[in-house]
């Protein structure tokens, strides 16, 4: 009888490294670096070092050194964040995609951060945590093996371990960024996080601001649905909880991918709230399936 | 980050969280750096990769199931909240040379967030010398008379859009412009600002929208 431990080994192993395709990695890798290029070009990150001293005299030492930023520093920000985007480009093109990758993730990990330092020593939700885990595992693939423009081009292997773990590894992360999600409500706040009259709080305490917001009118008339609010919380919850099915069914994705936009879109129209990791559900998608269907598509066409 | 501690617990709790999770990102990259190395050199590369897998899940479960914060390992507590009154907002409101109040386009404080913005004058603005007040006083009078100045002379305000236009990476919470032409604005410049906190029950509010319990936290004039 295998021990445990065996069948863990086993199961790990089966989970990270069975065979797949270049074509997923390399979505993976185009997904990874668009993305965290958006982000990146969509705001002015070396601007905040530039900013006088009184903003910054409450930024400890430690979160300083932690991320080596330090005031007063723009236009050395402004050299680094150049180089991000140009690595980010390598990555994006192909061109040397590992060595860039790596860069891009150590600059990631430097820029990022001056979007809240005045006052938090944390930039997660701002769109550029996801790509920096997913730049550091991609470094460590032959990401480039196909959709490159490399010189240094290799012929793709058919299918290979090498190929299947940095999508995976996304995957998982995404996962987690849900999983988590409802997890920490369920501890936080526990059951009653799902309850009408909380759902229709944060409904109303999102749309009575002073601040104009782009849509106002869905979430003040959802504050107003006791019973749709009470849905509402546990379908998020639900979804919440559900999305890692999908680490492991690829049927149950062509319900939780359409879901988890619907979810997104609704939370946008009722609270103005947007999340900057949705790009990476594309990692979700079979791309080398798509390919084929095309190219067939394409070689019935010219037989036709 | 627990504000609502006590300032010397606060800072101790975020130099651990600092400490902590620097060390994990060095630990991070070199276990990356060293698989890169042993694939470069054809040997035992899925030792190090597993190695690498099993650091980076250990790390974010760490992360999640405790709570904290080791960025880029994060805890994903998103919008884990119940509703307690009340809800605490600030507001900036630019005063204009006949000293009547107007609000501020949302764009003006970019590269910064309203929210980033509004949420360390929150903590911190109090906690300041009188002389770093005036600092920030001046400079967020002079981003937004140079905002005023923008909108006045017809040209594009921000610069989160400058390279994709409307399709920029949107903030976390959405704002819409309000200064759009010269009509929005006063014609001559702002003389000061007054930075307003706002506290209401959203069941109060709901029946009337007046409810609000206002109170000025800081105000700013041109010398």
């Amino acid at each position: 009888m295998k021990s445990v431990l065996q069948l863990w080994g086993q199961w790990w192993e089966q989970f990270w490294f069975t065979p797949a395709s270049a074509r997923n990695l390399a979505a993976a890798r185009i997904v990874t670096a668009a993305t965290a290029l958006w982000v990146l070009l969509s705001r002015d990150l070396p601007a905040i070092s530039g900013f006088p001293l009184a903003f910054w005299s409450r930024v400890p030492w430690t979160t300083q050194w932690r991320y080596l930023i330090f005031p007063g520093q723009e236009t050395l920000e402004r050299l680094l964040q150049s180089l991000a985007v140009l690595a980010l480009c390598g990555v994006l093109l192909g061109c040397w995609p590992r060595l860039c990758c790596f860069v891009a993730a150590l600059l990631l990990y430097h820029l990022a951060p001056l979007e809240p330092i005045l006052w938090l020593n944390t930039p997660y939700l701002r769109g550029l945590d996801t790509p920096l885990i997913a730049l550091m595992g991609l470094s460590l693939a032959p990401c480039g093996d196909v959709w490159a423009v490399s010189w240094r081009h290799r012929p793709p292997r058919a299918l290979s371990w090498r190929y299947g773990w940095p999508v995976r590894l996304i995957q998982v992360h995404l996962s987690a960024i849900y999983f988590f999600a409802a997890y920490s409500k369920l501890v936080d706040v526990g059951l009653g996080w799902a309850t009408a009259s909380n759902m229709q709080a944060w409904m109303l305490a999102f749309n009575q601001g002073f601040e104009a917001k782009p849509f106002l009118q869905p979430g003040l008339w959802l504050a107003a649905q006791p019973l749709l609010c009470q849905w509402v919380g546990i379908a998020s919850w639900l979804l919440e909880f559900g999305f890692i099915a999908m680490l492991w069914s690829t049927r149950l994705r062509w319900l939780l991918l359409p879901a988890t936009l619907v979810f997104h879109l609704g939370i946008l129209l009722t609270m103005n709230i947007t999340v900057l990791y949705l790009p990476f559900l594309l990692v979700f998608v079979n791309w080398d399936a798509f390919w084929q269907a095309v190219r067939n598509r394409g070689a019935s066409a010219a037989n036709a | 980050m627990n504000h609502h501690s006590a300032p010397g617990e606060w800072l101790t709790s975020i130099m651990k969280s600092d400490l902590v999770s620097a060390l994990l990102f060095v630990g991070w990259v070199v276990i990356a750096a060293r698989a890169a190395w042993q694939d470069r050199q054809g040997r035992q590369c899925r030792r190090g990769i597993r190695l690498f897998l099993a650091y980076t899940m250990l790390a974010s479960l760490a992360a999640g199931v405790s709570h904290r914060e080791f960025w880029p390992f994060s805890r994903w507590q998103i919008f884990a909240y119940r509703y307690q009154a009340p809800i605490q907002a600030l507001q900036v409101r630019a005063v204009d040379a006949w000293g009547r109040e107007h609000d501020v386009d949302r764009r003006v404080w970019e590269p910064l967030s309203s929210l980033d913005l509004h949420t360390w004058m929150l903590h911190h603005l109090s906690a300041l010398s009188s002389e770093q007040q005036e600092v920030v006083g001046q400079s967020l009078l002079q981003m937004v008379n140079a905002a005023r100045a923008r909108v006045v002379a017809n040209q594009h305000l921000g610069v989160f859009d400058r390279f994709f236009g409307p399709l920029y990476a949107p903030l976390h919470v959405v704002h819409s412009p309000i200064w759009r032409s010269a009509a929005d604005v006063p014609p001559t410049a702002f003389t000061g600002l007054h930075i307003y906190l706002d506290r209401w029950d959203v069941w109060e509010r709901f029946r009337n929208p007046a409810h609000i319990q206002r109170t000025l936290v800081y105000a700013y004039r041109l010398p």
